[in-house]
C-alpha cells in the first residue's frame, strides 16, 4: 500500500479511523463470551494538539488509548502513529496510567529511569535524565523515596516524570487525575498545563470530567454510551494561557452546557 | 479504686504462671502416669538436653525439614511464577492444584511408603509433599497479581519479555513466595514430626514415640514442649523475614 492515501494528512500525528474493538472475556464456568467495546470511533489529532477523549464510563475511550498505545490489538479499523501502522507500543509514544503503574519496590528515582534502562541507556545518562524530570515535577526531594511514601497526586506526578523522560513525541493520558480528590486533581490540572508547555508532544487525554477536558484541551472528542462512537468533536477556542479564571467565561459555560446536551442520555420514554 | 491495669505481655506470664501453678498443684495429688508434674517435665526436659538426645534428634527431623523444603521451593517457586505468567494455563490446572492442596497429605503415607521406602529418602518425598502446594499457590497467586497489575506499564515502557520477568514479576512476587514459604515451612514440620513418627522412627518423632511406648508421659511432654518451641521460633523467624521484604507495601507516607 503507498502512503498516498495519508499523505494530505502529514500533519496528523495520531490517526485512528472506524476503530472497532470487540472483547473476547469468559463468562461463567470459563465459556468464551464477546463484548463490543467500540464501534467505529474516528479521531485525528495534529502535531503538538492536546485532545481529550470524552464520555461516561463504559464508553470504550480507554479502550481507543489503548489500542493507540499499541497495548491492545483492535478488532477492525486503522490506527496510525506518524503515518505508521501501531502494532505494539511505539518508542515515539509514552503512557500515564490511572493508577499510577509505579513499581512499589523500585524508587522514584528507579522507577523513571525504568523506560531508559529497557532502552539501553548507560547508567549515567539515564539518571541525568530520569533527575532532570524529576525535577521538573518538583520531586527532587523525594527522589530516593518509595512510592508508598508519597501522596496520591505526587505519585502520579513520578508516572508523568516516567512518561516525560522518554521524551515521546505523543503522551497518551488514561484519567490520570480520577483516582485524586478534588483539590489535588485541580492543581495538577493547571500544573500539567504548565509542565506541557515546555515540552513539544502531542497529547491524548482519556476523562470523564467536562471540566477537565475543557480547561486542559485543544479539542474534544465526546464519545456517546457503550458501544463507544464519537458523536462530536469539537474545539475549544479558549484563551491560553489557561488558569482558573478560565472558568468564569461565558464561553467556557456555553461549551460546558453544549456538552452536556451531549453527553445526556436520551430520554426515557414514559 | 487503683484500676488493675497490666501489659499485654504481663497478662500473658500472669496466665502462664497461674496455668503452671495449677498443674503442679494437681500433680501432686494425681497419679503421675496421667499428669506428670510439671517439675518432673522440666526435669525429664534438661536430662534429654544435657544427654545431647535433643539435638541428635532434632538433627534427623531439620534434615528432612530443610531437605524437603528445598525441593518443595525448587519445583513450587518456578512452577508458581510459570502458571501466575501463563494464567490460561494456571486457571485449566487449578482444580487439581486445590484438589491436591486440600487433601491431607499425611494420607499418602502408604502411597510414598510403596514408591520411595520408609527412611529418610521417603520421609523427604512427604515432607517435599507437605510444603510444595503451599509455595505453588501463593507464588502462582503473587504473579498472577503482579503481572496484572503492571504488565500494561512494563509492556509501554517497552521493556523485553526477559526483563519484565526479572525486573517485574520477580520482585514484585517475592513478598508473596516468601509468604508461600512460611506456610510451606509449617506444613513441611507437620510433614516431618509425622513421617519420623509414622514411617521409620527417627528424629523428634522417634523421641515422643519411644518416651510414649515407654508410657513415660512426662517425657512425651518434654518432647512435645520442643515441638512447640521449635515451631514457634520458626514461624516467628520466618514471620520477621516476611515483614522485611515487605516493607515497600506498609511504609507510610511521613
Amino acid at each position: 500500500m503507498t502512503n498516498t492515501g495519508h499523505a494530505a494528512s502529514a500533519a496528523q500525528k495520531v490517526t485512528a479511523r472506524d476503530v472497532r474493538k470487540v472483547y473476547e472475556t469468559r463468562g461463567s464456568q470459563g465459556a468464551p463470551k464477546e463484548v463490543l467495546a467500540l464501534d467505529g470511533a474516528t479521531v485525528e489529532v495534529r502535531a503538538g494538539e492536546f485532545v481529550s477523549l470524552l464520555g461516561p464510563s463504559g464508553c470504550g475511550k480507554t479502550t481507543l488509548l489503548k489500542i493507540i498505545g499499541g497495548l491492545i490489538p483492535s478488532t477492525a479499523g486503522d490506527v496510525r502513529v506518524d503515518g505508521a501502522v501501531v502494532r505494539e507500543p511505539s518508542r515515539k509514544v509514552a503512557i500515564v496510567f490511572q493508577n499510577f503503574g509505579l513499581f512499589p519496590w523500585r524508587t522514584v528515582l528507579g522507577n523513571v529511569e525504568f523506560g531508559l534502562e529497557a532502552a539501553g541507556m548507560p547508567t549515567k545518562e539515564r539518571r541525568e535524565r530520569a533527575k532532570e524530570y524529576i525535577d521538573l515535577v518538583s520531586l527532587t526531594k523525594f527522589t530516593h523515596s518509595h512510592p508508598s511514601q508519597l501522596s496520591g497526586g505526587m505519585q502520579q506526578r513520578v508516572g508523568l516524570a516516567r512518561a516525560l523522560a522518554l521524551r515521546p513525541e505523543v503522551l497518551l493520558m488514561d484519567e490520570p487525575f480520577g483516582s485524586l480528590d478534588a483539590h489535588t486533581r485541580e492543581l495538577l490540572q493547571f500544573e500539567l498545563l504548565g509542565i506541557l508547555a515546555r515540552t513539544q508532544a502531542t497529547i491524548v487525554f482519556v476523562t470523564h470530567s467536562v471540566d477537565e477536558a475543557l480547561v486542559l484541551s485543544d479539542r474534544i472528542a465526546v464519545f456517546s454510551p457503550s458501544p463507544g462512537r464519537i458523536i462530536e468533536t469539537l474545539s475549544v477556542d479558549l484563551p491560553h494561557p489557561r488558569d482558573e479564571a478560565v472558568k468564569s467565561l461565558p464561553r467556557y459555560a456555553e461549551m460546558r452546557e453544549h456538552i452536556w446536551e451531549r453527553l445526556r442520555p436520551p430520554a426515557v420514554a414514559a | 479504686m487503683r484500676s488493675f491495669r497490666l501489659a499485654d505481655w504481663q497478662w500473658n506470664v500472669l496466665g502462664a504462671l497461674v496455668i503452671i501453678g495449677a498443674w503442679q498443684l494437681y500433680a501432686t495429688f494425681a497419679n503421675p502416669f496421667f499428669i506428670p508434674s510439671f517439675t518432673r517435665v522440666l526435669s525429664e526436659l534438661w536430662t534429654y538436653i544435657v544427654t545431647g538426645a535433643i539435638a541428635e534428634a532434632l538433627g534427623h527431623t531439620f534434615l528432612l525439614l530443610i531437605v524437603g523444603l528445598v525441593l518443595g521451593s525448587l519445583v513450587g517457586v518456578p512452577l508458581g511464577l510459570f502458571l501466575g505468567v501463563n494464567q490460561r494455563l494456571g486457571d485449566i490446572l487449578a482444580p487439581y492444584i486445590q484438589a491436591a492442596y486440600a487433601t491431607p497429605r499425611i494420607a499418602l503415607i502408604p502411597v510414598v511408603i510403596i514408591f520411595f521406602g520408609i527412611s529418610t529418602p521417603g520421609q523427604i518425598v512427604l515432607v517435599f509433599l507437605q510444603c510444595v502446594f503451599e509455595i505453588l499457590i501463593a507464588t502462582e497467586a503473587g504473579a498472577r497479581e503482579v503481572s496484572g497489575q503492571f504488565v500494561e506499564v512494563a509492556r509501554s515502557l517497552r521493556l523485553s519479555r526477559l526483563k519484565t520477568f526479572v525486573d517485574v514479576i520477580l520482585p514484585g512476587s517475592f513478598p508473596y513466595i516468601v509468604s508461600g514459604l512460611r506456610l510451606g515451612l509449617s506444613n513441611a514440620f507437620i510433614g516431618a514430626i509425622g513421617a519420623e513418627l509414622f514411617m521409620e522412627s527417627a528424629g523428634m518423632g522417634e523421641l515422643v514415640r519411644f518416651a510414649s511406648q515407654s508410657f513415660r508421659t512426662d517425657r512425651v511432654i518434654a518432647g512435645v514442649i520442643v515441638l512447640s518451641l521449635v515451631a514457634v521460633v520458626l514461624i516467628t523467624g520466618m514471620r520477621l523475614w516476611e515483614r522485611r521484604v515487605q516493607g515497600w507495601r506498609t511504609e507510610t507516607f511521613e
